[in-house]
């Protein structure tokens, strides 16, 4: 009878034996598949609130530089200076939207329309002037590319509640606040009608999203285009046509990134991709959002890495001393085989075997076990997290897989080697006189 | 006076073979009793059935007269009897005077000395000893328990035969000044011949020779 | 011989098995009690980074205009006493990092030329204040359409301090430091023409300018009248006003914004905040901001449960496979059973004998665990998560978050020690429990 053989009986015989050691072996690889995997969900997920609370580059046109404006010109309000630097041109927003680890991009100016209103009502101020010539009073609108990342948004003063928000293809298209809507009785998909005294035109936007958060703003607001409520966000390509511009001059940029942690380089990048580089631009970085979490972040990273780690080492510590009990309790049975003219090889290769063969089932019932439970738990997460769960990444990974079995298996075999060499190394009549 | 009777002991072992089929003896105080018999004609069976560790098919046993099942098994066993096995069973983890400490208050070396063990030997690691010191150990402590009867399964089965000599001795020694009675089964010669009175059993039957 | 001997007898002379044992239990108490301190520790970091991100209520007026005949007419404005928001703070108690109110006026000086906007004359050279306890938590220097240039903002305990633009200090060769002479002031129009309506001046203060800001952003309507010029504005802090008779004391025209630690105490707080009686709820309203947690809410909660979920199941596991374990090592212990079962012990002496062995081992095994994880914990606690640094404007505001993330505490250690207890003495009763089940031939059969 070889090793082999004498291994299937002896497992077969040893059925409560084999079995406990197949539940261990089940239960230490299902422990460590579940932490490994559970250890990259929350990778992913750590990543996922960097790149959600995200950092940004804000590229501007330097006005504050005197050398960038020309003579002032004269004019009925006094003297007037006129920007003669660099603009932000679709060529500039191409070359940064190619850049690695650009994820969004937008573009406002704060104030770029001013609109008086034809057929509705602004929330009038405490004084009210008709510069229009019976339009009634100008209030600033936002333009923008992307309405979503406009600060107000981004840092929760206003919200969106009906609608949708401007993308850089709308073309008249309005965002409103609330109370202005309320109050004119509008909503989203009517259209406003508005006079723009600079390029003297009356145009037509559609309402495609209406906002909140304006309530209660209007502080000590003298005129009504200090009211909050009165100022909106209309879009970009509108706003080149009305004012016939071919090509897109912006005053500012806000790109958005992917993480924090590499928006330096980022700028320095964009800074000297040719279409920026020596334009009379400032730039500026805000990672504001991200300093504040950033520390408490890591750390719950860094205890998820350590939670995984403490569990796969205690669990091959654990298999391991487990096999080196089991195979010093064999002592006996060792001295009695080596008694019966085994060599030592065939005895080492039947308790290997051994272990082996019962490893086999358990890493396939592991298998089924770690996938069952990653499901559940996934299951579990989603229900538990009401907002802003999309999909959670709680699978076993095949390099996981590979990692848990085929460290197991080394365990496993170094571990009996281990053992076993402690009993056979000695004679077989010390072992037969050791026995009791 | 009888101190241990059984009448009509029967025994099978899963409905179907009869490892006895009624064997009845009567046993006293003071004597050494081998029962001989080739291997698997019952001879452990009816061991464990006098040392209540299994229960007859039918029949009864009496100790001073009065049944083992109505008195208890467990305390039949705590109280009136103590075992010696063929592999000694020892606690290997006890040197040999704790050993004999596990079943008499008594102090343990006085019976370890006169069973032939040194002082030092006393203290040793048992898995140390030899086959005979271990059985003298288990011997020992068997002795010191105030049990009354002695029952020894194939007691010198693992020895060589000066040693199983002398163990053989040791039980009579024992049963005659102590005064138990000692009940060996065995298919040793030499044990044989140091019985007060030997059996046999043969194909369910006690034979008295 | 007493069981207490026999169990030290077994464990000192097998010191093999025991040295076995004792890491077994060693590690799976390491594993539990780093779990549980590492479950500790998401909670606590969960909440740091919730506190870092924070939150935001505010209390505004918000005047519900009234129609009378066709014609709107508004009430006078509505404000907030100081009883009213020391109610809140009392709601909101801990949680509180700080709050803001705000005031408006007008303010005049000799000394200050403001720079003219529309219409601008003698009468009208003002500039508009905003009193305030933090100016840095102003909504145009949080959105950053004004930034510091030089000098602190204004802060609760300054009386009479001012922070004014860089264009009305060069305009004026102001310095931080200067001290400057205040009047009252007041805005309207009559006839189309900017007036001060307090031309009769009775209140004065001497001004120190502390801060001086630069109007990054702001839009200005070009027909602003100097008041409304962004360069002439004025941050202050209330005294100013109460001072310079604008303001009565402890009333507040403006918001009043909470900013309060933990995003998700939120919720519960407005709730009794809205139960403030002496709130005119008419003509205020309740804004909350926790848009920032709530973009992250989501991955925040589904770490912390992913994190409980591994360390649940790591814990059920490890006692699992700990009991098994134990199970194996019992039932080679038959043999022993049969022997003191041979010799008259009883099964609850033979039991207590293995079950106080256990307990010894495991006892041991704990202790050393415990030590380690203290030490350890420290070790990491320093070299991992190291000093926090508190980063910008809000979270400037809080005190220092504790940044001892893992620690074992003393009871959970307790409650720990105690369940291993349990799981030991249950598998080591149930396991003996099989065997002492069977008959005592069998075990002797079993024995040989």
């Amino acid at each position: 009878m070889n090793f082999f053989k004498r291994a299937i009986r002896y497992c077969w015989r040893q059925k409560l034996r084999s079995t406990l050691l197949f539940f261990i072996f089940t239960l230490l690889a299902t422990a460590s598949l579940i932490a490994l995997s559970a250890g990259h969900a929350t990778a992913e997920e750590t990543s996922q609130v960097k790149k959600t609370v995200g950092a940004s580059i804000h590229i501007e046109i330097d006005k504050n530089n005197q050398s960038n404006y020309g003579e002032g010109i004269q004019n009925g309000n006094g003297v007037t200076y006129q920007y003669n630097g660099d603009y932000i041109t679709q060529d500039v927003i191409d070359a940064i939207a190619k850049v690695d680890g650009v994820v969004n991009y937008s573009a406002q100016s704060d104030g770029g329309y001013w609109g008086a209103a034809m057929d509705f009502e602004y929330f009038s101020g405490s004084f009210n002037i008709d510069y229009t010539g019976g339009h009634g009073q100008s209030v600033p609108y936002t333009v923008t590319l992307n309405s979503e990342l406009s600060s107000n948004f981004l840092n929760g003063t206003y919200t969106l509640e009906d609608g949708r928000h401007i993308t850089p293809e709308d073309s008249y298209a309005v965002l409103i606040s609330k109370e202005l809507a309320d109050k004119n009785g509008r909503s989203v998909g009517d259209s406003i009608t508005m006079y723009d005294l600079d390029s003297d035109s009356e145009n037509a936007f559609k309402i495609v999203g209406i906002f909140s958060g304006t309530e209660g703003m209007s502080k000590d607001a003298m005129m009504s285009d200090e009211i909050p409520a009165n100022q909106g966000y209309i879009d970009m390509n509108s706003y080149n046509e009305i004012f016939h511009r071919t090509a897109t001059e912006l005053g500012s940029l806000d790109v958005y990134v992917e993480s924090a942690e590499n928006v330096q380089d980022i700028l320095k990048t964009i800074q000297n991709l040719p279409e920026l580089k020596d334009k009379t631009f400032t730039y500026s970085t805000d990672t504001e959002n991200f300093d504040f979490i950033s520390n408490p972040l890591s750390s719950l990273q860094t205890m998820m890495d350590t939670a995984v780690l403490v569990i796969a080492l205690i669990g091959a510590a654990l298999i391991t001393l487990l096999l080196v009990l089991w195979t010093r309790g064999r002592k006996k049975e060792a001295g009695i085989l080596m008694a019966a003219g085994k060599n030592k090889r065939e005895i080492l290769l039947q308790f290997l075997s051994e272990n082996l063969l019962i490893s086999i089932p358990s890493a396939a019932a592991s298998w089924g076990l770690a996938r069952l439970s990653c499901s559940k738990i996934g299951a579990f997460l989603v229900n538990q997290t009401s907002s802003g769960m999309t999909d959670l990444h709680m699978v076993i990974g095949s390099a996981d897989l590979a990692a848990v079995y085929g460290i197991g298996i080394l365990l496993l075999i170094l571990a009996v080697l281990l053992s076993a060499t402690t009993v056979i190394r000695l004679q077989p009549k010390e072992i037969l006189s050791q026995m009791d | 006076m009888n101190l241990l009777e059984f009448y009509d002991l029967k025994y099978s072992y899963n409905g179907q073979q009869n490892i006895l089929r009624g064997v009845s003896g009567k046993l006293e105080q003071g004597k050494l009793y081998a029962i001989l018999g080739p291997s698997g004609c019952g001879k452990t069976t009816l061991l464990s059935l006098l040392g209540g560790l299994d229960i007859p098919t039918s029949g009864q046993i009496l100790f001073n007269g009065k049944d083992i099942r109505k008195t208890g098994l467990a305390a039949h066993r705590r109280n009136h009897v103590s075992f010696i096995f063929q592999s000694y069973n020892l606690i290997d983890y006890l040197t040999p005077m704790e050993n004999v400490a596990l079943t008499s208050k008594l102090p343990p070396l006085p019976v370890l000395e006169r069973l032939g063990l040194t002082k030092e030997e006393s203290k040793r690691n048992v898995l140390k000893l030899s086959g005979g010191q271990q059985q003298r150990v288990a011997i020992a402590r068997a002795l010191a328990s105030e049990a009354p009867v002695i029952l020894a399964d194939e007691p010198t089965g693992n020895l060589d035969e000066d040693t199983a000599w002398d163990i053989a001795k040791i039980l009579k020694e024992s049963a005659h000044q102590m005064n138990k009675c000692v009940v060996a089964v065995t298919h040793s010669n030499e044990l044989a011949k140091q019985a007060d009175l030997v059996f046999r059993l043969k194909k369910g039957e006690l034979i008295m020779q | 011989m007493g069981i207490c001997k026999r169990a030290v007898l077994s464990l000192v002379r097998k010191k093999g098995k025991a040295i076995l044992l004792f890491l077994i239990f060693f590690l799976v108490s390491a594993l539990l009690l780093t779990c549980f301190s590492i479950l500790d520790g998401t909670r606590q970091a969960a909440r740091d980074l919730r506190t870092k991100i924070g939150a935001v209520f505010y209390i505004r007026p918000y005047t519900q205009m009234t129609m009378e005949n066709g014609t709107v007419s508004e009430g006078s404005t509505p404000t907030i006493s100081r009883q009213s928001m020391e109610e809140v703070i009392a709601i909101v108690g801990e949680e509180l990092r700080a709050y803001n109110t705000e005031h408006y006026g007008y303010a005049k000086s000799d000394r200050l030329r403001f720079l003219p906007g529309t219409g601008d004359s003698e009468a009208s050279n003002m500039g508009q204040v905003t009193a305030v306890r933090y100016s840095k938590l102003t909504d145009v220097f949080l959105s950053e359409e004004y930034t510091l240039l030089a000098g602190r903002h204004i802060e609760p305990q300054d009386k009479n301090k001012i922070l004014i633009s860089a264009e009305l200090a060069a305009e004026n060769d102001l310095e931080i430091g200067d001290v400057i002479p205040l009047t009252h002031a007041g805005l309207d129009q009559r006839d189309g023409l900017y007036i001060d309506t307090i031309p009769e001046k009775t209140a004065f203060v001497e001004a120190e300018v502390v801060g001086i800001f630069q109007c990054t952003n702001s839009q200005d309507s070009p027909d602003a009248p100097t008041a409304g010029k962004s360069v002439n504005h004025i941050f202050s802090d209330s005294h100013l006003l109460v001072n310079l008779q604008e303001q009565q004391d402890g009333i507040y025209e403006g918001e009043i914004a909470f900013y309060i630690s933990d995003p998700l105490e939120l919720e519960h707080l407005l709730e009794q905040v809205k139960a403030v009686d002496s709130i005119d709820w008419e003509n205020h309203i309740l804004r909350e901001n926790d848009f920032q947690y709530e973009q992250i809410a989501g991955q925040l909660q589904s770490m912390q449960n992913t994190a409980l979920s591994l360390i649940v199941i790591a814990a059920v596991l490890s006692m699992a496979a700990l009991m098994l374990i134990l199970m194996i090592r019992m039932r080679s212990r038959i043999h022993e059973i049969g022997i003191y079962l041979s010799v008259g012990k009883s099964k609850a002496e033979i039991l207590g004998q293995f079950a106080l062995e256990n307990w010894l081992v495991l006892t041991s095994g704990f202790c050393l665990a415990l030590l380690l994880s203290v030490l350890c914990s420290e070790l990491l606690n320093q070299s991992l998560f190291g000093i926090l640094t508190e980063a910008t404007e809000i979270a400037a505001l809080q005190t220092g978050g504790k940044s001892d993330y893992l620690n074992p505490e003393f009871l959970r250690s307790v409650l720990l020690f105690f369940g291993e207890s349990c799981a030991v003495l249950l598998t080591v009763l149930a396991s003996s429990m099989m065997t002492l089940a069977l008959k005592p031939k069998e075990i002797l059969t079993k024995m040989s």
